[in-house]
């Protein structure tokens, strides 16, 4: 009987405790130049601000046009001087984003592990953790095929996407992690799209990226962009 | 014998996985070096004139005498889509208003700020639909009489 109220009160009194000790991050922002290659060359930067309680990630572009587009869970918006020029239906959201995973601390499986997807297989190889990765479910329409993800060091590494025929349609890399109070974050992404004839490349570079900016309200709050 | 072909057969599975996962989690951007440096080159141009215009901008990238080709510089940023649109993406209600009430679909649908690129296009697609088709009919009469 003193034991169990003993671990009543420790649950009670000390998982607060456990709380204070984990810091909760809720803002990031990082300064972004993509290259892309494929039948052409084009570079775009800017800087991008994202809170995951407004549930809306802001990229005010420099280069090539000065716009802001705006990514929330269900839809795309390109502003031009405050007004909206164009709107998509978004087809992932935020939730694979990779400032999301990393506040959202999901990196670690990329968010593969709250997905529609499932682990199917585990091995180590040498200094990498290989998992492989189907869809739980087989949707007529948008067929997917299975991921396979390596992990160095326990940080994602790679990630390799497959058509349901068994082709790679692409292959994204996650390298140069640095470590911004605490939280891995890869600064440098490369993506391989291999679903056409020729490849094509996508390079992600970030900078001076900050957490929990709470200095800066303006470029945070969606008034700031959307004045129409 | 039997079991010298099946240690065999076992090494040679693990070689081959093992070589496989090398080359799955593995790239090479040998091929598109001379692209990544003229973008490197176009990069340090936009970062040394952060409170340029973008004319300005495309004016230093284009008379850089370091790049190895010509800068296309007219493209659509990265974060907007450039994918074509496909018949997944048609919006039948706004292909409608394009097809049979394109004055009043107009208003419902292109100048609606709430409706997405793919519905205005669709809205398009059904007016382009209904053009075709009175000139085929409006011809076929013609000739007709």
């Amino acid at each position: 009987m003193k034991f169990l109220r003993f671990i009543f009160f420790s649950l009670i009194f000390l998982t607060p405790l456990v709380h204070i000790g984990q810091k909760s991050y809720s803002r990031i922002e990082a300064e972004i130049t993509i290259k892309e290659i494929d039948s052409t060359s084009r570079i775009t930067t800017g800087k991008m601000y994202y809170d995951k309680n407004s549930g809306a990630m802001y990229y005010s572009i420099n280069y090539p046009n000065r716009e802001v587009v705006v990514y929330t869970d269900s839809m795309i918006y390109m502003l031009h001087d405050g007004k909206t020029i164009e709107n998509y239906k978004s087809t992932n959201g935020l939730k694979f984003n990779i400032f999301n995973l990393v506040l959202n601390t999901q990196m670690e499986y990329y968010g593969l592990n709250s997905s529609s997807y499932e682990l199917i297989k585990t091995k180590s190889d040498k200094d990498q953790i290989i998992t492989t990765w189907e869809p739980k479910f087989k949707n007529k329409k948008y067929r997917s095929g299975k991921i396979i993800m390596s992990q160095k060091n326990k940080l994602i590494f790679g990630l390799v996407s497959f058509h349901p025929d068994g082709a790679i349609i692409s292959k994204q890399f996650f390298e140069d992690y640095i470590n911004i109070e605490g939280l891995m974050i890869p600064s440098k992404i490369t993506q391989i799209a291999l679903f056409k004839e020729k490849p094509e490349y996508k390079i992600t570079t970030y900078k001076n990226i900050k957490v929990n900016n709470f200095d800066d309200q303006k470029h945070y709050s969606s008034e700031f962009y959307f004045s129409n | 014998m039997k079991k010298i072909s099946t240690l065999l057969l076992a090494f040679a599975l693990i070689f081959n996985v093992s070589a496989s996962n090398a080359d799955l989690f593995s790239y090479d951007l040998s091929e598109i070096s001379t692209e990544l440096s003229d973008l490197k080159v176009v990069e340090k141009v936009i970062s040394q004139n952060q409170n340029s215009t973008i004319e300005e901008i495309n004016t230093q990238i284009i008379s850089n005498n370091f790049l190895s080709s010509s800068f296309d510089t007219k493209y659509k940023s990265s974060f907007i889509s450039r994918n074509a649109f496909t018949i997944d993406e048609m919006d039948w209600g706004s292909f409608a208003w394009g097809l049979l009430c394109c004055p009043v679909g107009f208003f419902v649908v292109v100048t609606n700020k709430d409706k997405e690129q793919a519905q205005k296009t669709s809205f398009w697609v059904g007016w382009l639909t209904a053009v075709i088709i009175n000139t085929v009919s409006y011809v076929v009469g013609v000739a007709a009489v």
